[in-house]
């Protein structure tokens, strides 16, 4: 027997072949998974970016002035700074629990976007530091 | 109003009128089932309230007369013994309207003519999550008494849309929206709008003869997230507390309980031997330190909530207590099982001794507001007195029943002696009446107090 929330008696029952639970609980995680995979993308394109800077910076360098060549690494270090920023930008807003799922992913990806414009931004004052063949 | 009226009274208490042998009553009231009630009205009903009044009345009905001939106020009056199942269907079927929403989470009302669905004209429309939580049990039982699938799946929807919204450490705040299914806000109480989704997370387990684990793995989270967030203690006197977190998890405690949280003593021991008596729970083999703690916090709570009872001067519990608590306050998990402070021994004051202090035991620590004070009649400390004094077998439990039954008839009887009224103050002698009385009243009072508890041979 079991009572309902008014006291009222039922009994206990067999789910027998017509009934089964219906559902099956999700991971804890599927809103931290999606805001994980964000954050690793995130994570990878300021990798793969500040790579790019990084070569950038290095053939700049061949051949040029050595004050040029530190420029370019200072530059290469703010630029991962800020892509580092960036990512933990992204991570902890879309880490952060709250309803619609949408609208963090959106804000993850676009501080994601925000980041890799700045690397590009990066690359191109890389490109115009005066007097540098390249 | 509607036309005919929807017989609160008549439908919640049929079920007592079968225990208590009420034949005569319990005729009348057939006939008017039979003849006079009609749920085609064009009227706006509480989905939640309708469901576990109505049609858990009208099923409970069915149950006691079906699987009981002959036992519970056995009538002959040629009436058909599929009476209350045939009024309950069509009840169901114009409820289920408030479940046609995006989400599958109900909404607050439904009008019964026409089954649509009604949003709260509060809380932003938001429904109660304890409201939409609180109706599996009855939908389930029609749905396994009449075959029909559907009352099924728009039940365990709603666990299902609940659970994905991933509350932490099952702890769920108290208004969820019906159209998207997510929570609205951060406000978490085992009181009202949030207590019988925990109790339905249990019972869903133990209806279905423990068939589906996945109750019982929601039941465990919320417990421990109660344990972790919510369990304190009362100064001076150290009662175990379950408080509010009214802005979230990670913000300040409230020692504030509702009545309502009173229905946890019982419920946590029903949990832990799944309605067994203890001593023979004991014998199964996943009983352990666990358990026996588990049953120590359902006897330190029980006693938190007749002490809501025994500190005033009616001996009946205002609606809402405080608690004066440690500061900072002490947290159930910062204690192991040998070192947990626990309340006084006994609510009495000791006898044959000149006591200094003569006032209540636990005065100091329980504060009763003026805006709290009044007394709707509630059950859920009686509830949990008799699940604990099933499962434990400790006539303490019926001692203390009585003593509350007591306290009602001396102080809510109305003074032609034919009802019962709800109060409103019980901090003075006499109370003043309120000329209302609520239908849970002849359910729960006599199901479990005025027998003392006897009836049902078992909880299982």
């Amino acid at each position: 027997m079991v009572f309902n929330t008014e006291a009222h008696a039922f009994p206990r029952f067999q789910l027998g072949k017509l009934f089964t639970t219906g559902w099956e609980r999700k991971k804890a995680g599927v809103v931290e998974a999606a805001a994980t995979a964000v954050k690793d993308s995130a994570v990878d394109a300021g990798k793969e970016a500040a790579t790019a800077v990084k070569d950038a910076a290095v053939d700049v360098g061949k051949g040029a002035a050595t004050a040029v060549k530190d420029a370019a690494v200072d530059v290469g270090k703010e630029a991962t700074a800020v892509v580092g920023e960036a990512a933990a930008t992204a991570a902890s807003v879309a880490t952060a629990a709250a309803a619609g799922l949408g609208k963090k992913v959106a804000t993850a990806a676009a501080a994601a976007d925000g980041m890799v414009t700045e690397i590009v931004r990066n690359e191109e004052r890389v490109n115009l530091l005066p007097g540098v063949e390249i | 109003m509607t036309q005919n009226g929807l017989g609160w009274i008549i439908v919640d208490a049929i079920d007592t009128m079968m225990l208590m042998n009420l034949t005569t009553e319990l005729e009348h009231a057939r006939k008017w089932i039979h003849e006079d009630l009609s749920y085609d009205q064009d009227h706006d009903v509480s989905t939640f309230e309708t469901t576990i009044r109505m049609l858990g009345g009208l099923l409970s009905a069915h149950y006691l007369s079906t699987s009981f001939p002959g036992v519970y106020a056995p009538v002959k009056d040629g009436l058909s013994d599929d009476l209350y199942v045939e009024k309950a269907t069509d009840l169901a079927d114009r409820l289920l309207g408030a479940f046609e929403t995006q989400s599958g989470v109900p909404l607050a009302s439904v009008n019964l003519h026409s089954g649509k669905g009604i949003p709260s004209h509060a809380d932003s429309g938001a429904s109660s999550t304890a409201e939409a939580t609180s109706v599996q049990l009855e939908l389930k039982y029609l749905a396994k008494l009449t075959g029909e699938d559907h009352y099924w799946d728009k039940a365990e929807r709603v666990m299902k849309i609940v659970d994905e919204q991933h509350p932490e450490d099952g702890l769920v705040p108290i208004f969820i929206y019906a159209d998207q299914g997510n929570f609205r806000g951060n406000n978490i109480r085992l009181g009202s709008r949030g207590d019988s989704y925990y109790e339905y997370l249990i019972k869903q387990y133990l209806q279905t003869s423990q068939q589906e684990p996945v109750y019982q793995e929601m039941w465990n989270e919320s417990m421990a997230g109660i344990k972790k967030h919510l369990l304190t203690y009362s100064y001076p006197s150290n009662f175990t507390v379950l408080a509010e977190r009214q802005n979230g998890l990670h913000n300040n405690l409230e020692p504030k309980m509702d009545h309502l949280v009173c229905f946890m003593p019982g419920t946590i021991a029903l949990a832990t031997t799944n309605g067994l008596p203890v001593e023979q729970a004991r014998k199964q083999p996943n009983w352990g330190p666990e358990q026996e703690e588990d049953m120590l916090l359902a006897e330190e709570l029980m006693k938190t909530c007749m002490g809501m009872y025994t500190v005033t001067p009616t001996g009946l519990a205002g609606e809402i207590t405080y608690f004066n608590i440690h500061d900072p306050p002490l947290m159930y998990e910062e204690f192991t099982a040998d070192n947990r402070p626990r309340g006084p021994k006994s609510l009495d004051l000791p006898a044959n001794l000149p006591s200094i202090d003569t006032r209540p035991v636990g005065t100091d620590d329980y504060i009763i507001k003026a805006s709290d004070s009044h007394n709707l009649q509630r059950p859920e400390t009686v509830e949990s007195l008799f699940y604990m004094w099933r499962i434990t077998g400790d006539e303490k439990y019926r001692e203390w029943g009585w003593k509350m039954f007591e306290a009602f008839g001396k102080h809510t009887m109305t003074p032609d002696g034919e009802g019962y009224s709800s109060i409103g103050n019980v901090m003075t002698v006499p109370p003043p009446l309120r000329d209302n009385m609520e239908s849970f009243w002849l359910v729960w009072f006599p199901h479990f107090d005025a027998t003392t508890f006897a009836w049902f041979a078992d909880l299982r």
